[in-house]
């Protein structure tokens, strides 16, 4: 493997590619951290650290498609189960295995007191970089919406102190990504990784009334991850890399990422690297090392480095929407297996723009009707329809 | 729930998440039974197992079993490589095993 095409940085740290194992039970346990450095993540964020030992114990559940595939997962998370001081002589540990491997520790705490008294610990334990999660939805964790990032800047102002580099763990939560992110940076973190879980009721329990993950006869509501939350992450990090009072922080994309095409589309919008969890919790750590390979395939092939590709998708979007042209559908009729998808969802859902032939089995387009939305080709079962601009 | 065994409901799930919800549903235009094998996938497709368990027993036994599998000759998906599984999910419906 040449690392060296894939190197990058996170918070001006340099890593030897953009893959780092998430916060998260992943990240708890020394030979789990060691066996996924060893397979290829250039580093590791611990799971998320307090003052005082977590209460309670984590429950997850699955969300699958028909085909059982997991979609996503809901968890119902606590911070680190020991105390902080058996976290950090892990980090230590791993630090001094691991010497060119990012070492981070998370950390969360009630007041500012007690995020710098945990800082300070992460220096002298030698970690490499502190990443403040400001999104945490664990028991007893602060509500980070409320007061418009007020409480963000104490507490990454106490972190500050330790003068190690700092990122903050945002939510795609509308009301606090960009204050938390804003007060954060202004207090002194230099990155930001998004997202952290999604508020969620996954679905509901019909007998028992109650939503999963089941605790007995109480429902809670949990956070959700994996790769259905990718396309809010991407939302999230888009609208990060393009806010004015954001430019030059370091973005590291985390959210659903299953393959290297994910990863390369939060690179694309701007994250200098990115973090996986559910992925790992289904497929272990080897999944990093089929990202590794695509990831480096890809930019061999486009001739690119990871530095010119990271972002360079910036430049061809834009934030607003504008009226758009009509387009036509396009079927490729040798490829259409005459199953009327396009039909019923065009007639029932659409401009109603397509005719049936029955007997032949095959859509007609009156394209004087059509107004080009495109739910043809979303629901053709073999893709043999392309939207021509 | 269905009262079958987890891992048939598990392989049924994924025979009958492969249908293409066809209009005009040549399989069950082909069914020599007069059984509606397309209204009994979408109705497992939206979650109404009953009405999928009811369109199920249209048939007798003997003649479902001696069928010659019509609706999956007629079936949209062989274009794709092979058809749905219509007849074992028929039959897993009305609690008995697909005779290969």
């Amino acid at each position: 493997m040449n690392s060296g095409i894939l190197a990058t940085r996170y918070c001006g740290v340099s890593i030897e590619n953009p893959f780092l194992l998430a916060s998260s039970p992943a990240a708890m346990h020394y030979d789990a951290i060691a066996r996924a450095l060893e397979a290829g993540f250039a580093g590791v964020v611990f799971k998320t650290m307090k003052m005082q030992p977590a209460q309670g114990h984590p429950r997850l559940s699955a969300e699958r498609n028909p085909f059982g595939h997991i979609e996503g997962l809901s968890c119902l998370g606590c911070t680190y189960k020991e105390t902080y001081q058996t976290g950090l002589s892990i980090l230590q540990r791993l630090k001094e295995t691991f010497t060119h491997k990012l070492i981070a520790a998370s950390i969360v705490a009630d007041v500012p007191e007690e995020w710098a008294t945990l800082a300070a610990a992460c220096a002298r334990a030698g970690v490499d970089l502190i990443e403040c999660n400001l999104s945490s939805r664990h028991y007893g964790c602060p509500d980070w919406a409320a007061n418009r990032g007020a409480l963000a800047a104490e507490c990454v102002a106490a972190a500050a102190t330790a003068g190690l580099p700092l990122s903050v763990k945002l939510a795609a939560d509308s009301t606090s990504l960009f204050p938390v992110a804003q007060a954060a940076r202004r207090a002194g973190a230099t990155g930001a990784a998004a997202i952290n879980v999604m508020k969620s009721i996954p679905s509901m329990d019909l007998e028992r009334k109650i939503c999963p993950p089941l605790t007995g006869s109480l429902g809670m509501p949990s956070g959700y991850s994996g790769h259905a939350i990718k396309p809010l992450g991407l939302r999230s990090v888009f609208d990060l890399s393009t806010n004015p009072n954001l430019q030059g922080m370091s973005l590291c994309g985390v959210g659903g990422i299953e393959n290297w095409q994910d990863a390369a589309d939060y690179l694309l919008l701007g994250c200098e690297c990115v973090q996986l969890c559910t992925a790992v919790l289904q497929y272990g750590s080897r999944v990093v090392q089929p990202l590794l390979r695509g990831l480096a395939d890809h930019l061999c092939r486009e001739g690119s480095t990871l530095a010119g590709f990271i972002g360079s998708a910036l430049p061809n979007m834009r934030a607003d929407i504008i009226p758009l042209a009509k387009r036509l559908p396009v079927a490729d009729r040798w490829e259409c297996i005459g199953c009327g998808r396009c039909y019923v969802s065009c007639r029932d859902g659409g401009a109603a723009a397509l005719d049936w032939d029955s007997q032949k089995r095959k859509p007609l387009l009156r394209a004087k009707d059509c107004i080009g939305c495109g739910l043809c080709a979303a629901v053709c079962p073999v893709d043999a329809i392309q939207m021509a601009e | 729930m269905l009262d079958i065994d987890t891992k048939v409901q598990i392989l049924m799930r994924q025979a009958y998440s492969q249908c293409l919800l066809c209009h005009e549903p040549p399989c069950t235009a082909a069914c020599p039974l007069g059984c509606d094998p397309a209204s009994m996938l979408l109705c497992l497709r939206a979650g109404d197992e009953g009405t999928a368990v009811r369109l199920a027993h249209a048939a007798e036994t003997e003649a479902l079993y001696a069928c010659g599998g019509e609706c999956m000759q007629a079936c949209v998906r062989r274009k794709m490589g092979a058809p749905v599984n219509i007849k074992p999910v028929h039959l897993a419906l009305r609690g008995e095993e697909c005779p290969q």
